[in-house]
């Protein structure tokens, strides 16, 4: 039943996602996603990198990983490859979601965090993710609304669940 | 990705998760007002950043309405449309009303059950009477909280300067904070 909600919250979570790329990103000329607003992570390549580089991480935090890798091994990359790469993160993270139980939900999990070792149920690590994710679009509606126009973006969670009742 | 359809036919489970949940959601709202909105003068808290269509002010208020509509949605105490309270622009009664609310909140979470947590109430929309079940109530007070406090974050950076802490979930969670 956890799990349950917790792919729920998750399909939500992409569904969102994918809204905010194809209504909010890509419509913007390719010039504004490399420009520095001074905010945060300043533009919306570096904000969606480092969400990409989050959902990556607590990824490999699930799976055990005490080193965690960064999603990118160059240092500019255009708007195709960040979504490409934000894609590819997303697509793990499906594959896992997937198959998660109530079991899976509640599993201990040794990770670091904030330089320090700690050990969590893995729920407070999809969660982190959920929050971060829900956080940075915010964001970037933010940067975009700064760069452009503000932009009308109905994330309703009620109304996500209303439409899905219906 | 399929939708999913949360299974309600399993009977009681530990809601624990969820009680955390709103815990953090309590205690992220005590930790912006403290750190980030309390410092403002009258006129930051107040003055509207046209690009972001939007003032402190209004960000808190429409934090306080959701929060307080939902409640009372979930409680069965009404309203079960979503009218908000008449606008507050002073912030000592904005304070004292959400300060309120965070007591409710907590209560709410600790007489929180599995019950509870799947049972069902009523809710007005444009569409007409939606029956919704109780933690889809409570993950939309989750989401919109957390994408408010952003906005806060970023007025108070226009009004004023950048909070110097950060928002997440895992920092309450494990208590290793940041700022």
């Amino acid at each position: 039943m956890k799990s349950d909600l917790a792919k729920t919250v998750f399909a939500y979570q992409m569904r969102e996602d994918r809204r905010m790329w194809d209504e909010v990103i890509m419509p913007l000329d390719e010039s504004l996603f490399h420009v520095d607003t001074g905010y945060s992570w300043g533009s919306l390549q570096r904000e969606c990198a480092h969400v990409i580089d989050a959902m990556h991480g607590y990824r490999q935090r699930l799976r055990g990983s005490k080193q965690i890798s960064k999603a990118f091994d160059i240092d500019d990359p255009d708007r195709s490859l960040v979504r490409e790469r934000w894609d590819a993160v997303e697509a793990e993270w499906t594959s896992y979601i997937v198959r998660f139980d109530d079991r899976e939900f509640d599993r201990m999990v040794e990770t670091v965090y904030r330089d320090r070792l700690i050990a969590v149920p893995a729920w407070q690590l999809i969660f982190q993710v959920f929050n971060h994710n829900t956080l940075h679009r915010a964001e970037i509606l933010q940067i975009v609304a700064a760069l452009a126009e503000p932009v009308d973006f109905d994330a309703s969670f009620a109304r996500y669940c209303m439409r899905n009742a219906e | 990705m399929e939708e999913f359809t949360l299974n309600t036919e399993s009977g009681a489970f530990n809601v624990d998760f969820a009680r955390k949940l709103i815990q953090f959601n309590v205690w992220e709202n005590q930790r912006v007002w403290d750190l980030a909105i309390a410092p403002l003068t009258e006129e930051q808290f107040l003055r509207e950043v046209a690009f972001l269509r939007g003032s402190v002010q209004s960000e808190c208020q429409r934090i306080i309405d959701t929060e307080s509509v939902y409640l009372q949605r979930i409680l069965g105490t009404s309203p079960i449309n979503g009218e908000s309270v008449e606008d507050r622009v002073d912030r000592a009664a904005i304070a004292a009303q959400w300060s309120s609310l965070r007591r409710s909140w907590t209560e709410f979470a600790e007489e929180l059950d599995g019950g509870l947590f799947v049972s069902t109430c009523e809710v007005e929309t444009d569409g007409g009477r939606q029956t919704m079940e109780v933690w889809q109530l409570i993950f939309h007070v989750l989401y919109q909280g957390t994408s408010r406090r952003s906005r806060i974050l970023r007025l108070v950076a226009e009004v004023n300067q950048p909070a110097e802490f950060d928002l997440s979930l895992l920092q309450h969670l494990t208590g290793l904070l940041r700022g």
